[in-house]
Order: C-alpha cells, then structure tokens, then sequence
C-alpha cells in the first residue's frame, strides 16, 4: 500500500514538474498580457513590421560590409601571399581565417532568412489564441539574439585579421 | 463567322504561350519564396529605402579601395591595406545596436508582465 501511495506521489510530482518546465520554456503571459495581445493585436502588428523593415535595413547594411571586406581586403591579401610563394604558420592562420569568416558570413545570411521567416509568420498569426502568440513572439526573440551572436561572431574574427595582418606588418 | 485553320492555330500557339508562362512564373516564385530570397531582397513592397534612410546613407563615407591580388608584399602595401580595412570596419560599427533584443521586449511592444 505504501509503495502504491510512493508511487502516485513520485508520478504526480514528476507531472508538475514538466508543466511548470513547459510554462517557463513557452514563457508565462499573464491574464492582463493575454487580454492586451487580444486587443491591441493590430498596434503590435505595426510595431513587428517596423522592426522587420528596420531589421532589413540593418541586414543589408552590414551585409554589404561583410562582403566587401571579404571580396575586396581578405581573400585578395591571401591569394597575394600564396603568389609570393609565402606560407609559413601565418600565412596559414590568415586563410583558415578566411574560411571561418566566409562561414560566419553565410551563417549571418541563414540566420536572418530563418528570423525573418518567423517573423513573419508571427506577423501573419491570429491573436485569438493570445498564448500562441506570445510563444511564437518567444521564438522569434531567440532568433534575433542568434544574429546578435553571429554579428558577434564576424566581429570577432575581423579583430583576429587585423591582428594577423599587424603582424605580418611587423616581419616586413 | 468560320474562324480560318491559321487563325485557330494562332489562338492555340497564344493560349498555349500564355499557360507555359503563368507556370514558369509561379515556379519562379514559389522557389524565390522558398529558397528564402524574398527576405534578402529590399526591393519587394513595403521594403523600400524611405527618404531618411536614403539621406542617410548619401552621407555614409565610401571607399572606393580594393586590394590587389597580384604584386609584391610591402610595408607600405600593407599600411595602405589595414588603413582602409580600419575605416571600412569604422564604418560598419556607426550602425547602432543591429538586430538589438529591445525592439521586441514585453515593454517595448507593451504588453503588461501581471
């Protein structure tokens, strides 16, 4: 009998659990946050599209710099050392440089497609189901912060270059 | 009025054109959609540069600079290159907060946390 009423209780607790886990993952919205969604769903609509056209804006303006600093500085500084035949250990880390900020700048260009997808998408979502919403508007929030770390990451390696490049300065 | 032979082949070859074309346009734009492109192109409706942002941009300094591939590798070539590169990046950093997570918050969109 005891070990049926342990049971019951381990079970019930472990429900708990996983809906308190479930709440905390989709993010709470309160009756008043629910309410205002409902009647406010046009005024945020017009707010998402600001942020989408400003969020184009952005994408286009850094993007044009990722690309010029790749196409016009990196790879011809690289392909101007492999024609003067150098391809000591440095030489090497400015390339494989090369690769990883090509593939931050790709992952940047995939990121936003994503973001944007879902951003429209919550755009396009009917308020009616205010919880939805707010979970969907969750998602697209994570989304954002990943183009936050991708422009982090870009960032990061343009620091790395110039740091290489300043100290094949240093050898010459 | 009986329609001639030639003239019921010209209708046909022109419904035939018109049908051909509504196909291969809506597979154009079902791939332009789904290959995500639609969201990279600022062209599309809604998405145009508005006149602040064009004034904005006039004002941006730009360098016409584009390092050679080929020719020896100097001190000076060099100097040259990171001095450009620095003004590029020095440019790219004048945009503010891109892509920042307060445009989307409950407070910013206004809806009450209780």
């Amino acid at each position: 009998m005891k070990k049926k009423a342990l049971s019951f209780y381990c079970i019930t607790l472990m429900l708990f659990c996983q809906i308190l886990l479930c709440s905390c993952v989709a993010g709470a919205l309160s009756e008043n946050g629910a309410n205002y969604i409902i009647d406010n769903c046009e005024q945020i609509k017009t707010q998402l599209k600001n942020v989408q056209h400003n969020d184009s804006r952005a994408r286009v303006y850094i993007g044009g710099y990722y690309e010029k600093i790749i196409s016009k500085y990196i790879t011809p500084l690289n392909v101007r050392l492999t024609r003067n035949n150098i391809s000591d250990e440095l030489a090497q880390e400015l390339m494989s440089n090369q690769v990883s900020f090509a593939t931050a700048q790709t992952n940047f260009k995939d990121d936003f497609i994503e973001y944007q997808k879902s951003l429209e998408e919550l755009i396009n979502a009917d308020c009616g189901n205010a919880q939805d919403f707010y979970n969907q508007l969750v998602t697209v929030r994570e989304k954002r912060q990943t183009m936050v770390f991708d422009i982090n990451k870009v960032s990061e390696l343009t620091s790395k270059h110039i740091e290489l490049v300043r100290q094949l300065r240093g050898r010459l | 009025m009986s329609m001639t032979k030639g003239s019921r082949n010209i209708l046909i070859l022109g419904g035939f054109t018109i049908a051909i074309s509504v196909v291969l346009t809506s597979v154009s734009l079902t791939i332009y959609h789904h290959s995500g492109d639609v969201y990279l192109d600022r062209s599309r409706p809604g998405f145009l540069p508005d006149e602040e942002e064009i004034e904005d941009d006039s004002k941006i300094e730009k360098t016409d600079f584009e390092f050679s591939d080929s020719g020896n590798i100097t001190g000076e070539t060099i100097d040259e290159y990171l001095e450009n590169l620095l003004k590029e990046i020095e440019q790219l950093n004048k945009y503010e907060k891109p892509f920042d997570a307060k445009a989307l918050t409950d407070e910013t969109l206004g809806i009450p946390a209780e």
